[in-house]
């Protein structure tokens, strides 16, 4: 155990839970619980966008990554932007405008309401569910690796932190955490790059040239195919990256938390420039952890990379053993432990979002009067992170996680993005096409993840779609299943016009205010 | 909550202020969306087809392909940056001026979105 990096953990900890109490006072109503009042500024619901993006995973390791593989390394970080571009032009102010509480609210303004709803919901609860457990399959470790603390505590723990966040503070706290956790992510981000850029002489020539003198691969570690990655598989995770992300439930639900157009516009601005910024602070800091690290270091780094940021905390502030080092790991580690903890309640409240507005609510109750949506709404966010929790520890350390957030992606990019951006352009488009849309994209994202090298009983070498990611065939059967449900489809009259929805969402006329301030 | 059916939403949609906004706005999304897939297509085609030239060094140890990724950065701020400007000079005011074609039409406010 390493006591200065528990500290920092607890200090966390504290914080947070002391937002969330803050929070719970103020998270009553059904809006309150699912859009935080409608209260957030663009800036700080960039900042939270930012956050859900800035995880673990793009943190530790896409640097880790970089450090690894150079410059394939850096295909994800440069990739990713294009989901917000998309997000900002195609989603953000029609969701608001349209929307009240969850992405089946969009998808289902003019088509047969029931049906939408029910198939939306559940490709938002399974794609959480999947990303949850990713991520605390990864927290369980980084924390073992970070603090000694062995896998089922760590899990646990983290688990009833992210179950404090959501079930008392909604998404008020949810966001809080993740704003707190973004910033302290960045200026992280900035004082690494700082160290990094002071020991080359804050010369980026010096900082690659050195980085590629220092690997194992020489001048090929700035060139592709350090990953040993095919075309194929490069396209299929870049395609996941840019598309897929565009169409997260947890990201598109922080649209509703803003109280007009104009914020979420603002705040999908805001989440771009920080989300470059930060993806340009990860290249200085993994190809820097190549050019400043000692040789030694790759042992340490580990396969996955995972530890090029903090070890090169630790060598930044002093070295293995020195105060300065170890207080380094310390702030680094709390940092990333924070960024789990945030990025996996925004999952939970996404998933409880789709339980309890959409399944319960509108497809059970069929959108009857009840004053319990809350209620149901935390319980729902409780059984999904205890039935999140028990699937991870069952799963246990060595399960291999990098295939589910392939899944994940695949699951939005292929079921989700075609529908909702179909459902929001197409005057044509119809319920049929929505829910073969949806079935025929999460299928095939499933069937195909089960046939790719990574899941395929038969072994790699023999897989029959011999591709990571199934998103080179989702994202496609996906848009083809809209069209042709749709050109199938006899049903005319849907429940509301497209005209309506058309000018709803694109001037705001009805959409729900900022209720006033209590 | 009962939908009054005063508001005529084909008669909005066809107003002058509203085939302004939506073509306006479509315009520049549609422009900007194929830039941007078309960027991002070109980076992994560079990636994929000709990983020599990717790995080229062209100023400071930065070569070919990753200064192709950091221009991937670019491009995304520069277009968000049109699209806000654009919203903020003219695409709000259209806006406003529809909701008030809305409320003048109706006598009432629109009715809520209630789901």
């Amino acid at each position: 155990m390493n006591a200065t990096r528990l500290i920092a953990f607890a200090l966390l900890v504290a914080v947070t839970l002391g937002v969330t109490v803050w929070a719970s006072r103020r998270t009553r109503s059904a809006t309150e619980f699912f859009a935080a009042g409608r209260s957030i500024s663009g800036p700080q619901n960039g900042l939270a966008i930012a956050g859900d993006l800035m995880s673990a995973a793009t943190f530790l390791g896409f640097t880790g990554l970089m450090y690894l593989s150079g410059f394939d390394g850096w295909i994800m970080p440069a990739v990713t932007l294009v989901a917000f571009v998309l997000i900002l032009l195609l989603f953000a102010e029609r969701m608001r405008n349209a929307g009240r509480f969850t992405v089946a609210d969009v998808l289902s303004f003019r088509l047969r309401e029931r049906p939408v709803r029910a198939a939306t919901a559940t490709s938002t609860v399974l794609v959480a569910v999947m990303y949850l457990v990713a991520q605390l399959v990864g927290a369980g470790v980084l924390i073992r690796a970070l603090t000694g603390l062995s896998f089922a505590p760590a899990v646990v723990l983290t688990g009833l932190a992210m179950l404090a966040y959501v079930v008392f503070g909604g998404m008020l706290a949810t966001t809080w955490v993740q704003i707190i956790k973004a910033c302290l992510l960045l200026v992280v981000g900035a004082a690494l790059c700082v160290g990094v850029l002071a020991r080359t002489g804050f010369d980026l020539g010096v900082l690659f040239t050195t980085a590629a003198a220092n690997s194992p691969a020489g001048d090929a570690y700035l060139a592709p195919g350090g990953s040993g990655r095919s075309f194929l598989d490069t396209v299929s995770v870049a395609l996941a990256f840019a598309i897929g992300t565009a169409a997260l439930p947890h990201i598109l639900i922080r649209f509703f938390t803003v109280p007009d157009a104009k914020q979420a516009r603002s705040s999908a601005g805001w989440a771009t420039g920080l989300i470059g910024a930060f993806f340009v602070m990860t290249a200085v800091i993994g190809f820097g952890a190549r050019a400043v690290l000692p040789p030694e270091a790759a042992q340490e780094v580990g396969k996955s990379g995972n530890l090029a940021a903090p070890l090169l905390a630790e060598f930044l502030g002093g070295g293995p053993g020195t105060f300065g080092g170890d207080l380094f790991v310390a702030i680094v580690s709390a940092v990333a432990f924070a960024t789990i903890l945030a990025v996996v309640a925004g999952l939970v409240l996404s998933a409880s979002g789709a339980v309890a507005h959409d399944l319960w609510a509108n497809v059970v109750r069929r959108g009857r009067e009840s004053g319990d949506e809350t209620a149901v709404a935390r319980l729902a966010a409780a059984g999904i992170g205890v039935v999140a929790i028990v699937i991870t520890l069952l799963m246990g350390p060595n399960f291999n996680v990098a295939f589910l957030v392939g899944l994940a992606l695949s699951v939005a990019a292929g079921a989700n993005f075609p529908a909702l951006l179909l459902a929001l352009t197409w005057r044509r488009f119809t319920t049929t096409g929505a829910i073969a849309g949806i079935v025929a994209g999460l299928v095939t994202s499933v069937v195909c993840i089960v046939l790719s090298p990574s899941v395929w009983p038969g072994g790699a070498e023999s897989a029959p779609y011999p591709v990571e990611y199934p998103t080179l065939v989702a994202i496609p059967v996906g848009f083809l299943a809209c069209w042709l449900g749709t050109v199938l489809s006899t049903e005319r009259g849907a429940e509301r016009s497209f005209d309506e929805l058309q000018v709803r969402s694109q001037t705001g006329l009805g959409s729900e205010p900022t209720p006033a301030a209590h | 909550m009962a939908r009054p059916q005063e508001v005529d939403w084909t008669a909005l949609r066809r107003s002058d202020a509203f085939q302004d906004l939506a073509g306006g706005r479509g315009r520049f999304v549609r422009t900007a969306v194929i830039a941007l897939l078309g960027w991002f297509a070109v980076f992994l085609a560079v990636v994929g087809a000709a990983p020599a030239l990717a790995g080229t060094v062209v100023v400071a140890g930065m070569t070919v392909g990753f200064l192709l990724g950091l221009s991937q950065f670019g491009l995304a701020w520069f277009l968000t940056w049109r699209y806000l400007r654009l919203s903020n000079q003219r695409f709000s005011g259209l806006e406003e001026q529809v909701r008030a074609i809305a409320a003048v039409g109706s006598g009432t406010d629109a009715p809520e979105v209630t789901r």
